[in-house]
């Protein structure tokens, strides 16, 4: 008897150190993320004050000039000061993230929901929509919207925005079918409760974590698709500063000035791993999944 | 061909006419007139309604689609204004770097990908799972194109390693030649198969069949080699399919940085003129091709997966 309690409680206490384990881990990662996304959005929005040189003054005679006290970043073939261009650019980026990555959660998750609360011909009609938006590369849709308006930063927002809210109305959808079954819905239902009020004040708390889970990944990967099409000369138009247009500024003189395109870019990687780590850490604890779900 | 499979290549066909709903809509929502901002504004107004012909744009909307419809499924896609050229002129010599590009980044992707991603699920919260995660969530995060450029800096031109760019004829030259955007395209490509394969491990680790093999006595190895491995297999096939449209936005940037002759930097410089019909060409090629690979995928995954080959056969 004392040694079947022995083996139990050693059993719990293996699980215990996985849990603990587990936990610490993502408690690590949480914070991590949480510090280089505050201080890089404080960058941003600070970019004006703080900022050593004005992100688009040009000054011919100090062109490439590398990393220094003076230049952080070395200066680009127009003498512009790279660091300074890096913190202007922070505040478009992570602003176009968010937007693009929150407008279409709302949208998705209130689409997602309404297709599978009350199934039949809705949500036909919006999982066929999702299907359609799904089959196209994002880049291509956004790429064809971007023809379609006009390069530039509205175009790319309009474009990011008409491609997000499908993969949210996928998630929500798929568990809003599994919780329009539950009991306290059911009871709701009963109760008679109006059917926006069961859909927003009783569903929707239950839908919000998988959709704020993915969008982490979401962020970054708007943020990248962004910097992209600034590179192929579609996203943001000059002198603006971006960091994908400030890479593509460098692009050229790889070899010589290393610092125009390497150090940006290098932002860009902090900036997309500090909201990855949170996304993760949070995956963790909710046993819930960053991946493109399907 | 099961019930399943005949419901699914329906849905396929479907979700194909909306993507060429949605290819043939994208010229007439451009604000104002396309034939007028293709040309630029100090165009002859003879040349504008010439061509506003020639897109036939001067058609009501009905006749505008069939005629899209039946032009496309004849293999005509449309004719470039700026190119003055047929648009599958220009798409057919495209399609092949495009498509040995996305091989051969796969075939890297998956070697990188798939012993990561099982030993990360293996050694689930242990050190070897964290340092693979950290990589992983930091390539994540990683712009293709400033990769790529920083691959190009390190491997080409210091290290005089790999060719900088540049679309070999001849098989060997080609693999050669695109090693390097394929690589990167790889690396872009990597994580989000490291993280699904990784989940998959944790569920077949975590599911009742594992516990009950190891019930029986199975030796550890067995166990892994020969459930958790296999189920492994059949998640690569989905990840790939699910993750098809990532990975062609990848090679999209990748085609231009390196200046492939391919569909990606093709449709580039055709947003970059707003050549709308060579634009509306290659979105519909692009759906068509997701479509089909997951339609494949689906029948790959019916012939692999017992569960699913019987649930059909039902």
């Amino acid at each position: 008897m004392a040694a079947r309690q022995e083996i139990v409680l050693s059993g719990a206490r293996v699980l215990r150190r996985q849990v603990d384990r587990r936990n610490r881990w993502s408690d690590l990662t949480l914070w991590t993320g949480v510090v280089i996304v505050v201080v890089l959005v404080l960058a941003g929005l600070l970019a004006g004050p703080i900022s050593p040189f004005a992100p688009n003054t040009q000054h011919l005679t100090e062109a490439f000039q590398s990393p220094s006290g003076t230049h952080l970043f070395g200066t680009d073939a127009f003498g512009r000061d790279v660091f300074s261009r890096v913190l202007h650019a922070l505040w478009v980026d992570i602003q176009l993230g968010l937007v693009a990555t929150y407008v279409p959660l709302v949208l998705g998750m209130v689409l997602g929901a309404v297709a599978g609360y009350f199934r039949g011909w809705r949500e036909s009609l919006i999982m066929r929509l999702v299907d359609v938006t799904i089959a196209l590369p994002f880049i291509v849709l956004i790429l064809a919207i971007v023809a379609i308006v006009g390069p530039g930063l509205s175009g790319v927002y309009i474009g990011e925005i008409a491609v997000s809210w499908a993969l949210y109305a996928r998630i929500t959808r798929a568990e809003m079918l599994v919780l329009r079954e539950r009991q306290f819905i059911v009871a709701a239902e009963a109760l008679g409760y109006s059917t926006p009020r069961i859909l927003f004040k009783h569903a929707l708390p239950h839908l919000v974590r998988p959709n704020l889970v993915f969008s982490m990944a979401d962020i970054v990967l708007n943020i990248l698709v962004l910097a992209s099409l600034s590179f192929l000369g579609v996203g943001v138009q000059p002198p603006m500063a971006e960091l994908g247009a400030i890479v593509a500024d460098g692009q050229q003189y790889l070899l010589s000035s290393w610092w125009i395109t390497t150090l940006p870019g290098l932002v860009l990687v902090i900036l997309g791993a500090g909201f990855s780590l949170i996304g993760d850490a949070l995956a963790d604890r909710f046993g819930r999944r960053l991946e493109l779900p399907r | 061909m099961s019930a399943s499979l005949s419901r699914r290549l329906l849905q396929s066909l479907l979700v194909l006419v909306g993507v060429s709903m949605v290819a043939f809509a994208l010229i007439h929502l451009v604000p104002g007139d396309p034939a007028r901002i293709a040309l630029g504004p100090r165009a002859p107004l003879q040349a504008v309604v010439a061509a506003r012909h020639s897109l036939g744009l001067d058609k009501s909307l009905l006749t505008q689609y069939v005629n899209f419809v039946t032009g496309a499924l004849h293999g005509d896609l449309g004719y470039s204004i700026q190119q003055r050229a047929s648009v599958g002129g220009l798409v057919g010599p495209r399609i092949l770097p495009s498509l040995f590009l996305i091989a051969y980044s796969t075939i890297i992707a998956v070697l990188l990908a798939v012993p990561l991603g099982i030993v990360s699920g293996l050694k689930r919260d242990r050190l070897p799972d964290h340092a693979i995660r950290v990589v992983a969530m930091i390539t994540f995060a990683m712009p293709a194109f400033w990769l790529a450029l920083v691959l190009v800096e390190l491997l080409s031109l210091r290290a005089h390693l790999l060719p900088v760019s540049g679309y070999g004829g001849s098989f060997s030259e080609k693999v050669e030649d695109l090693l390097l955007p394929a690589l990167t395209i790889a690396l872009y490509l990597a994580p989000m198969l490291i993280r699904t394969l990784r989940s998959s491990v944790i569920d077949v680790l975590d599911s009742d069949f594992i516990e009950a093999a190891r019930a029986r006595g199975l030796p550890e190895r067995r166990v892994i080699f020969k459930h958790v491995l296999r189920n492994a297999s059949i998640a690569t096939v989905t990840v790939l399919a699910v993750n098809l449209g990532f990975l062609i936005s990848g090679t999209v940037v990748i085609e231009v940085v390196f200046n492939i002759p391919g569909l990606g930097s093709l449709i580039v410089s055709a947003v970059q003129s707003r050549d709308f019909p060579v634009v509306q060409a290659l979105t519909l090629i692009f759906g068509a091709i997701v479509i089909a690979v997951n339609l494949l995928a689906d029948v790959a995954y019916a012939v692999i997966d017992p569960r699913v080959r019987e649930a059909s056969a039902r």
